[in-house]
């Protein structure tokens, strides 16, 4: 339920009380051991070149109970991370348009780092690392629009992760 | 570039960002190491491993091997059992171990004068401590509580050890050697039968028997409460005959100062030798404070004499023994004898910071196999650990202050 209630602050309220001249959605997925993420990020700009981005990602755990050790999940709340940041256009033609990201985000949800190969299952054994201690970090990325569709590849120092996602150009 | 091709070129870079792989770590040669060598399928196969997370909450024994080195030198290797051990702990990464001889292994117990400064050397069992509910914090907490009050405090406690484990061959963290309560605790440490024991836990109405019987603690305590008024001093005398009052009171001492969040809902022990002239009263054990130290200094709860109650049901002894005069009379002028010497501000700084000292060349190590916290956040939770027992020891003195004045 809280996760609706972030989701709906970032896609419904943010934009509608910011000052904007084009919203853009994007849908992202992102996947590290034994986790889908996928998540929503909503970009508003607030000129020709420049704008801010709110982002918020959930995960569902898909593991197998026997290679992991430990889970510091929170059963109500599979909150994974959010960001924050400002998007530049970089190249603008006709419909095509390449821009970057820039911004912080933080983790909360777990993550799992091998701790040992089982020799007679032939398979890793996983650790849940993350405490369910907040890590910061930066969170950049590179988009590119085609009239109303943008492809986003996203990167962040916080733990390393790759994001990709598709947008969509609402208005404008 | 259709659609396939590109899906596998973004989960290839995927994958590559991925920060992986086994960290190889070895110890700074500052701490004794224990290497423990156990059969690979007793620690993660699905059947029979206790390590990983749907079996290690079961109470299962294996065969193990257990090396004890100091400064390089091996001081014993035996064959042992061993068990994962803790209560809610066991769900964390790095887990506690039980150690245990037996005949059937090879040597009924280890003689070794592990810890310094404890009247055996002799050990049935070994707990080697993930440091409970403070894994992955000050990972000392327990262990400096105890060596606060262990040369003041009427209460058996665990004596304490840093070391170093390797898991078969590989680096596992800083791992807190400690003495396991159980009945041979107690036959060694003070020369009594073991057989002998009565060792409960949990609810003093309600106890739990770890050992022996808890017949005679309701017959003589509970029930002899339920129908005397302590208020009366011959009824107190009488109680005082059947517990060991001294003890008692400190141990209530002890976690109530320290605010033992995980108590008194659980981590009550208490036993006594129902044949020993000496350890016939019961007495109280200190154990699992990870979750004191920490927190709401100001929240104070001793029992019905102060702040609110939890469990009106959890402090029955004491809520009945502040009744009598005498006893409350007593038990404040205890009370400041701890806040002014046990828990005397430089004292127990010094105490702890000494605990850090010891383990601050290994903790790196263990902070890159665990990802505690770094070292700068686990030496400001260590300061935190100070700076509560400054602002607790001032609380504590002005409130025990203005108890004795009503009490005059």
């Amino acid at each position: 339920m809280k996760i609706i209630r972030i989701l709906f602050v970032v896609i419904v309220i943010i934009p509608n009380t910011a000052f904007s001249q084009q919203k853009n959605i994007w849908l992202t997925y992102g996947y590290s051991t034994f986790l889908h993420s996928p998540g929503i990020e909503f970009n508003s700009s607030i000129n020709d070149n420049i704008g801010y981005q709110l982002g918020v990602n959930t995960y569902i755990l898909d593991h197998n109970p026997n290679q992991i050790v430990n889970l510091s999940n929170d059963d109500k709340f599979n909150f994974y991370n959010a960001n924050v940041g400002i998007f530049g256009n970089v190249l603008n033609l006709n419909n095509c348009m390449l821009g970057v990201t820039l911004g912080v985000k933080v983790y909360y949800g777990p993550e799992f780092k091998t701790l040992h190969y089982y020799s007679y299952g032939n398979y890793n054994i996983y650790f849940d690392n993350s405490e369910l201690r907040p890590t910061y970090g930066l969170d950049s990325g590179v988009f590119y629009s085609y009239r109303k569709i943008t492809a986003i590849l996203k990167y962040d120092t916080s733990r390393r992760k790759l994001r990709i996602g598709l947008g969509y150009v609402f208005s404008k | 570039m259709n659609v396939r091709n590109l899906s596998f070129l973004l989960l290839l870079v995927m994958s590559a960002c991925k920060k992986e792989d086994i960290i190889d770590l070895d110890d700074s040669g500052t701490l004794p190491v224990i290497r423990l060598t156990v059969d690979e399928e007793y620690l993660w196969s699905p059947d029979s491993g206790l390590y990983i997370l749907p079996n290690c909450f079961e109470k299962w024994e294996f065969p193990a091997i257990i090396e004890y080195l100091e400064n390089g030198h091996t001081i014993f290797r035996e064959n042992v059992g061993f068990r994962i051990k803790g209560n809610a702990s066991r769900g964390q990464s790095m887990k506690s171990f039980g150690i245990y001889w037996r005949n059937k292994y090879g040597n009924k117990r280890l003689e070794y004068d592990i810890f310094d400064n404890i009247p055996t050397s002799i050990f049935k069992r070994l707990f080697l401590r993930n440091s409970g509910n403070d894994f992955g914090e000050t990972h000392i907490k327990d262990a400096s509580i105890s060596m606060i009050y262990k040369d003041y405090a009427n209460v058996e406690y665990q004596e304490y050890k840093p070391s170093v484990l390797y898991l078969n061959d590989e680096y596992w963290g800083i791992y807190n050697i400690r003495e396991m309560i159980t009945p041979h605790h107690f036959a060694y440490h003070f020369g009594l039968d073991s057989d002998e024991i009565d060792l409960l836990e949990g609810s003093e109405l309600n106890p739990k028997v770890d050992d022996g019987s808890a017949n005679d603690f309701l017959n003589d305590i509970i029930y002899f409460i339920e129908e005397n008024d302590l208020s009366n001093n011959d009824n107190y005398i009488t109680l005082c005959n059947r517990i060991d009052i001294d003890s008692y009171i400190d141990y209530i001492i002890i976690q109530t100062y320290i605010r033992n969040t995980d108590w008194p809902g659980g981590n009550v022990k208490w036993w006594r030798d129902k044949s020993s002239a000496s350890f016939s009263k019961w007495r109280w054990v200190v154990y699992d404070t990870d979750w004191a130290l920490k927190s709401n200094v100001d929240q104070v709860w001793i029992g019905d004499l102060y702040g609110d109650i939890p469990k009106e049901e959890d402090l029955f002894i004491f809520n009945n023994l502040i009744k009598n005069p005498d006893f409350k009379k007593y038990f404040l002028e205890r009370y400041l004898f701890f806040i002014e010497t046990v828990f005397e501000k430089r004292r127990v700084e010094s105490i702890i910071l000494a605990n850090k000292y010891r383990i601050e060349k290994e903790y790196q190590n263990h902070h890159l196999k665990w990802n505690t916290l770094n070292s700068n956040q686990w030496s400001k939770s260590i300061d935190e650990m100070i700076q509560f027992n400054n602002m607790r020891n001032d609380r504590m003195k002005s409130i025990i202050n203005t108890l004795q004045g009503e009490n005059n």
